[in-house]
């Protein structure tokens, strides 16, 4: 920068005119504007440092006098005016710092053709006489910067301070106004209209003027050797500035809310003070990025050595990312395919903070995704070769500054000095993938190291250079600015995409296969479909486990990763334990860490994180909660998420219920109706029509002879009712009724049952099978049942049921929950309506019976039911829900017509020939319009719901 | 709630007119006809006609009828000449002014045909007023002057005491406040021979408030005699050369040499730039010793002529910092600046800093000995005592103290005490001592770049002034030499021979 700066220089003195040239024709090149105000006496001084100014082109010196009440300021203006030919007074009502500015502006765009750039010289400042010449050199030198802003040199309280550093969006932002007001401007910055809020008039307008340019694309750049000399006093309008800087802040804040928002604050983190250092494994190139799938800077590692020596000795000017990854790009592109990266990154992060070194390692797993965090100690040895390595920049410091590097070589033995943890990642790796490269990364970080520590850059001394003193905080520390800006440690370096698409998060206690994972999972499908890009949060066991249907439905996996409770804290509402976001165990910045850069949430039953999502919402994320099933304590009382839902109502923008009887439930406890969105249950999986017209058709030729197969799908305990179902089956066998019972689900170990349910089946001959998962499992087990029976005690609206009833088996279910909104008795299935375990075991037995002897009752409800299960779809259901995502960010979403929806097509879900799909009804087919304005006005429509049992969560 | 004033973004109206009324004193006028108003009046200041308000702009009138709106309120508005049938009119034009902060309302006069004389007078008044105004405020201005011309003076003849005192008691604080010191790099480059010809440049680590002496690291030196070593310390904020060396190679010594400022600076902090130029040799240029490597680029060694990094090193240096007039350490290679001052031309006569004459040491000490210091400087008389030996001279020494381009070296001589016999004093400007001996003992004459006084006999009491005229100038720093000596060899008893107010006469 000093090359240009002095080559600028030479210029512009060989290009001086004499002062004939320039008396000629008076076209200034630069206005000095000065306000006036209560400043009279100093304002000549102020005047003199224009005046004296040695440039090779003219500058009008504009005194803007906004009013002020002492007549001297207008007699020195006038004097001055009257005296120098470029000098002009102008007087104007008083209207603050900012009129003036203005004012001044204004003047100078009107009346000078060739104005190239404004210079901002408060009345009681200076400049030197060589500051305007080489300023506007330096800011026309390049095309990028459209405001040069000087290190602070103040007198009278004297005080240097080093303002060099490259310019950063994210330090202006986050830390303090880093560009003085006394800054060039371009003339192109104010052609684009950006001018003083002059409804501040209590200081920091200078503030909000740099963050009105940023907001429209412009950059500054400090200049080193200025000249600008800033008199500072006892007391002054700054001071009292500072005073009221929090009220003042919180205005700055929510007019430049879109520039405060994290993923603008994420975005800016990468392009200057990027987290990561990955640094090659033999190719000695080094990649800096917060987000390593968006583009990024790299550089060679003797770069990156001198920036490493130039951060120690200048830290607030210098910078390197504070946290180095060694790992090769092959094993990152692994993460980014399976979606991990964003997350181990994080983890990386959030570990290597508490021990010195972070070992990753991968594992090889096609049923499963997962983290597994170890402590490296006597106990657990690290595993020979890690994948990778992860540590602070600090910790490498100090091992660079070590006299020996015995310490830190121990990282090749099984139990190393330094304290490790190692992440283990699991996942579906290609084999290729798994293959560790020719060199090890513990050689790469000891290289990296060595190459440090041989560096001729390497000083032992520690001998500042630059002589003003320190006021911005650490360039390697920007991470920390972020983490305080946006209420989060750490924070997810997940940036937005080119393309910016909604991002939706997902959030689960757990990823198992349960109703409330599928209906996620589900809806996730059809936003995606609908042009969203969505995540997953799980916040329980750290797996997910895989739905090969579902590979490549999220854009990213997320695992919290931590001692998190799923259920309870210390506080109460309405008998249920409940977090607050000050409660310690609620790991607020660490949680708004984890789900920082989503435009929406979707909480899907962690019921602890409720306790964060008013933060979230307060940065502008919209907040849904999905509520499913009210379930049951143990004593029977009505219990789980929808009271939690209650509790922490105010925070939600909308409420997704999978029932219309949760709808009224809710609405009924107090919840504005405009709030409540309901989202009608559809198959969990996706299943080709001919798929699924071939299993129906096998089923129409099925034999009327055969016995009537019975399928019990779920888990064996006392929500579904295990009791009735056991009394059942015992009657039918005892009664010897034709009927095959297929009983499919996972052992419960229930003490009042008084032991396994699977023995207990098995002493009346019926075999337990175990759980299925798979859409191919289900689907066989649903062509082979003619009745699906579902006794249980409470429920949301079961998939169960739709997807029975999809491929023509009849359910029959008690008629709890939303159950009878998914079953019309005697047409496509038949209800329990009793409460009684006896009378419900009787009747359930009867019309298992009567079923059994009656085939052409049963094909009339089967295919009823068909019909049925066979026209929902999950775009249609969440079509209220895409309209609500549309109305908040009317940019962010395809309209409906665009590819994206028509995307949905290429899904195998079903359709009902009779039922075409809503969003297509809507352009297309007018005949549906009855439908449509039904949905339309009653928007809450018959649905059904999984549920996750709470207990369970609990336990 | 966010109030954001709407601009154009497009100038609405430029006029120069508009400008125009910024820049000179107008009269206006207000229902009257520009024709209708005498030639002289109209001849002397500028009057434009005021039509009216639109759209926040003022419409004015020019003498051929051009209109032209006006956004900002005139600089100066002398006088508003109303026709009595417009009365009420000037209420639009006086709400104009003051929407624009006027305070002072223009005077409004009626005009008269026939009464053009005491529409005259109005004017005049007015114009007396402000000439008795400007003449109070130039009266006050002058006082505040006188004011701060006293505080000055007052100012100067504290810290003049303060400096005494302060020189007296040997209370001269001197300290390192940055050093790099040199380090052995393989490739022992020469920066001085790889630089352009103008040199090189290194930004100093070190603010410009206390810098007393740079201090850089030679390596290996140069011999060629009449080649010298250009040095200038600049500031970065303001481009202002803050002072300057030229020394020649021959007093470059192995290892530290200082550059010492003619005072330390005060003022406002801001950055140094050290540029270092050899003139007067192609080859065998002094080898600078370098730094470690350098990784801030700000601070690697550059060329002066295009300041590119020559090296990734910063040079070896030091920095010294200390309060006005300090010296610096005995054992130093201290180069005295040449003043910038120096360069503006003209004779003037440059008093040696008594820090200077704190330097002065016995030269001859093969010769003479004393049980007392025979040289003694003596900062609160800026006198430099040289005691005589009862037969033969002593001769004291101030190294490296006369810069180049000097006409003249001139010193008050006295015998301080009454009962001493007479006393000769002489002094020469030379380059060693073997040179000064030979002047002294009037074995030859002066050679270019030499001075000698010739011997002045003193008796108590007297007080003279001598002279040491230089032969010709040379580009290079020389020493100073002085001598005493009993006109009567054998008693030197009280012979307290002074030399005083030691002064260069300079040329440039």
């Amino acid at each position: 920068m000093l090359d240009q700066i002095n080559r600028l220089r030479d210029q512009m003195v060989t290009q001086l005119p004499s002062d004939d040239a320039r008396g000629s024709h008076f076209t200034p090149k630069v206005a000095v504007i000065i306000p006036a105000y209560k400043h009279s006496v100093l304002l000549a001084e102020a005047i003199e440092s224009a005046l004296i100014q040695e440039a090779p082109f003219d500058i009008a010196v504009l005194i803007i006098d906004d009013g002020c009440p002492y007549p001297e300021t207008g007699e020195i203006g006038r004097t001055y005016a009257l005296a120098h030919a470029n000098v002009f007074y102008l007087r104007k009502a008083n209207g603050g710092l900012s009129s003036a500015r203005n004012y001044g502006i204004e003047f100078a765009l009107r009346n000078f053709d060739e104005i190239e750039a404004v210079y901002f010289l408060d009345a009681d400042n200076r400049i030197t006489p060589t500051a305007l010449r080489d300023i506007l050199a330096f800011m026309k030198a390049d095309d990028k910067v459209d405001w040069i802003y000087p290190n602070i040199d103040k007198f009278g309280i004297e005080w240097n301070g080093n303002y060099t550093t490259q310019y950063s969006r994210l330090l202006h932002l986050t830390f303090d106004n880093i560009c003085e007001a006394g800054s060039l401007v371009s003339r192109r910055l104010l052609d684009a209209g950006i001018r003083f809020d002059e409804s501040m008039t209590s200081g920091f307008e200078d503030w909000d003027f740099w963050l009105q340019a940023i907001g429209r694309g412009f950059l500054g750049a400090n200049y080193p050797f200025f000249g600008f000399e800033y008199r500072q006093r006892a007391e002054s309008m700054l001071r009292d500035s500072n005073r009221t800087r929090e009220g003042i802040l919180t205005y700055i804040r929510q007019k430049h809310k879109k520039l405060f928002a994290t993923e603008t604050l994420l975005t800016w983190e990468h392009q200057e003070a990027p987290r990561y250092a990955a640094i090659g494994m033999g190719a000695y190139a080094v990649d800096m990025f917060t987000d390593p799938t968006v583009e990024h800077a790299k550089c060679s590692l003797e770069d990156f050595v001198t920036r490493f020596w130039a951060a120690k000795t200048e830290p607030e000017t210098f910078g390197v990312p504070p946290f180095m990854l060694w790992m090769t790009a092959a094993h990152r592109e692994a993460l980014t395919r399976l979606g991990l990266i964003h997350n181990l990154l994080w983890l990386g992060e959030r570990i290597a903070e508490k021990h010195h070194f972070v070992a990753i390692r991968f594992e090889r797993n096609n049923a499963r995704m997962g983290i597994d965090i170890r402590t490296i100690g006597d106990t657990e040895e690290l595993n020979d070769k890690p994948f990778g390595w992860m540590c602070t920049f600090d910790i490498f410091s100090t091992c660079a500054d070590d006299a020996s590097d015995d310490w830190i070589r121990s990282l090749h033995k099984p139990v190393p000095s330094p304290r490790v943890v190692e992440i283990v990642v699991s996942g579906p790796f290609t084999a290729r993938e798994m293959q560790s490269t020719a060199l090890s990364s513990t050689n790469a970080l000891l290289a990296t190291l060595g190459a440090l520590r041989d560096s001729g850059y390497r000083s032992k001394t520690r001998n500042r250079w630059l002589w003003r003193s320190v006021y911005f905080p650490n360039r390697s520390r920007y991470f920390e600015l972020l983490r305080h800006a946006v209420g989060a440690k750490p924070v997810m370096p997940r940036l937005p995409q080119a393309a910016n698409p909604l991002r939706v998060g997902f959030l689960l206690p757990i990823a198992s296969f349960g109703g409330v994972e599928k209906v996620a999972y589900a809806v996730a499908q059809a936003l995606k479909n609908a042009g969203c890009e969505v995540h997953l949060f799980l916040f329980g066991k750290a797996v997910y486990n895989r739905v090969p249907e579902n590979d490549g439905l999220f854009k990213t996996v997320n695992f919290l990763s931590d001692d998190y409770p799923l259920w309870g804290g210390p506080n109460k509402f309405a008998g249920h334990d409940l977090m607050m976001g000050h409660d310690e165990a609620a790991k607020a910045e660490q949680v708004m860490g984890f789900l920082a850069g989503l435009d929406v949430v979707i909480n899907n039953q962690v019921a602890p994180v409720n306790a964060l999502l008013g933060d979230l919402r307060r940065r502008g994320v919209k907040v849904l909660n999905y509520v499913h099933v009210l379930d049951k304590s143990r004593m029977g009382r009505d219990a789980g998420h929808p009271y939690l839902t209650l509790a922490f109502e105010h925070v939600y923008d909308a409420i997704l219920t999978c029932s219309n009887d949760m709808v009224e439930w809710l609405h009924g406890m107090g919840v504005p109706v405009a709030k409540l969105m309901h989202i009608q249950n559809a198959a969990s999986y996706a299943l080709a029509a001919k798929e699924r017209e071939a299993m129906l058709t096998a089923r129409r030729s099925k034999s009327q002879k055969e016995k009537l197969n019975v399928l019990f799908l779920g888990r064996l305990d006392a929500q579904k009712g295990i009791e009735r179902l056991f009394s059942s089956v015992r009657d039918l066998r005892e009664r010897g009724e034709p009927v095959d019972w297929k009983i499919i689900g996972s052992d419960v170990m229930d003490a009042g049952a008084g032991g396994s349910w699977k023995e207990r089946f098995a002493e009346i001959g019926v075999q337990v099978e175990p759980p299925v998962f798979s859409s191919r499992h289900l689907n066989k087990a649903f062509a082979w049942a003619d009745v699906v029976v579902l006794p249980s005690r409470w429920e949301g609206a079961p998939l169960t049921i739709i997807e029975a009833q999809r491929l023509g088996c009849v359910p029959i279910a008690t008629a709890v929950g939303a159950v009878d909104e998914l079953i019309d008795h005697a047409v496509d299935g038949l209800l329990i309506r009793s409460e009684d375990d006896t009378v419900i075991t009787h009747e359930l037995t009867e019309a298992l019976s009567a079923l059994a002897a009656d085939p052409d009752a049963l094909k009339r409800l089967s295919d009823a039911a068909a019909v049925r299960g066979g026209s929902l779809a999950w775009e249609e259901s969440v079509i209220p829900l895409v309209k609500q995502l549309r109305s908040w960010f009317p940019d962010r979403l395809p309209q409906s017509d665009e590819p994206a929806l028509k995307s949905a097509e290429q899904n195998a879900v079903p359709v009902s020939p009779s039922r075409v799909p809503r969003f297509e009804v809507e352009t297309i087919d007018e005949d549906h319009e009855d439908h449509n304005e039904i949905t339309e006005i009653r928007p809450l429509q018959i649905a059904a719901a999984g549920s996750a049992n709470m207990n369970n969560l609990r336990n | 709630m966010t109030i954001q004033t709407s601009y154009k973004l497009s100038p609405a109206t430029k006029s120069s007119k508009n400008i125009d009324l910024l820049k000179e004193p107008i009269l206006l006028r207000l229902g009257i006809d520009h024709d209708d108003l005498p030639a002289g009046i109209s001849n002397a200041v500028k009057i434009l006609g005021f039509e009216g308000v639109k759209d926040d702009a003022a419409v004015f009138s020019d003498a051929a009828g051009n209109k032209t709106e006006v956004f900002e309120a005139p600089l100066c508005i002398l006088a508003v000449l109303l026709n009595p049938a417009h009365k009420g009119r000037e209420k639009r034009l006086l709400d104009w002014l003051k929407d624009r902060g006027t305070i002072e309302e223009p005077v409004i006069v009626e005009w008269r045909a026939g009464k053009e004389v005491e529409t005259a007078g109005v004017l005049i008044r007015k114009l007396a007023g402000l000439l008795a105004s400007d003449a109070r405020r130039m009266v006050k201005s002058n006082r505040e002057l006188l004011a701060l011309r006293t505080l000055n003076d007052n100012l100067q003849n504290r810290f003049a005491t303060v400096e005494s005192f302060i020189d007296r008691k040997g209370m001269q604080p001197f300290e390192l406040a940055f050093s790099n010191e040199p380090v052995q790099s393989s490739s022992r480059s020469n920066v001085l021979a790889d630089a352009s010809y103008d040199g090189i440049s290194q930004v100093l680590p070190v603010a410009s408030a206390g810098v007393s002496a740079i201090a850089i690291h030679l390596d290996r030196l140069s011999h060629r005699g009449e080649a010298t070593l250009n040095a200038q310390l600049v500031t970065l904020e303001d481009m202002s050369i803050v002072e300057s060396w030229v020394i020649p190679l021959s007093k470059l010594k192995h290892g530290w040499n200082y550059l010492g400022l003619s005072r330390t600076l005060a003022g406002l902090r801001r950055t140094l730039n050290l540029r270092l130029q050899v003139e007067g040799a192609d080859d065998e240029l002094p080898l600078l010793s370098l730094g470690g490597l350098q990784p801030l680029e700000m601070f690697q060694v550059r060329d002066a002529g295009n300041d590119g990094p020559l090296l990734k090193n910063s040079l070896a240096m030091q920095i010294w910092c200390g309060m006005p007039g300090v010296i610096l350490p005995s054992w130093a290679n201290y180069l005295p600046a040449q003043s910038e001052k120096a360069r503006e031309g003209g004779f003037r006569e440059m008093p040696i800093a008594s820090g200077i004459l704190d330097l002065a040491t016995l030269a001859n000490t093969d010769e003479i000995a004393f049980e007392f210091a025979a040289i003694l400087p003596l900062p609160e008389e800026k006198a430099v005592g040289c005691h005589p030996p009862a037969v033969g001279m002593t001769i004291g020494q101030i190294p490296a103290a006369c810069p180049p381009k000097i006409l003249r070296l001139s010193s008050d001589v006295v015998v301080d005490n009454d009962e001493s016999q007479e006393v000769d004093f002489a002094i020469v400007i030379a380059a060693n001592l073997d040179h000064a001996r030979q002047l002294f003992s009037e074995e030859r004459s002066v050679e270019n770049g030499e001075g000698f006084s010739g011997w002045a006999s003193i008796t108590p009491g007297d007080d003279k002034r001598i002279s040491a005229f230089i032969n010709d100038q040379i580009g290079v720093w020389q020493n100073i030499y002085f001598a005493t000596r009993m006109k009567t060899p054998g008693n030197n008893s009280f012979a307290w021979a002074k030399f005083r107010n030691v002064s260069l006469m300079v040329n440039g």
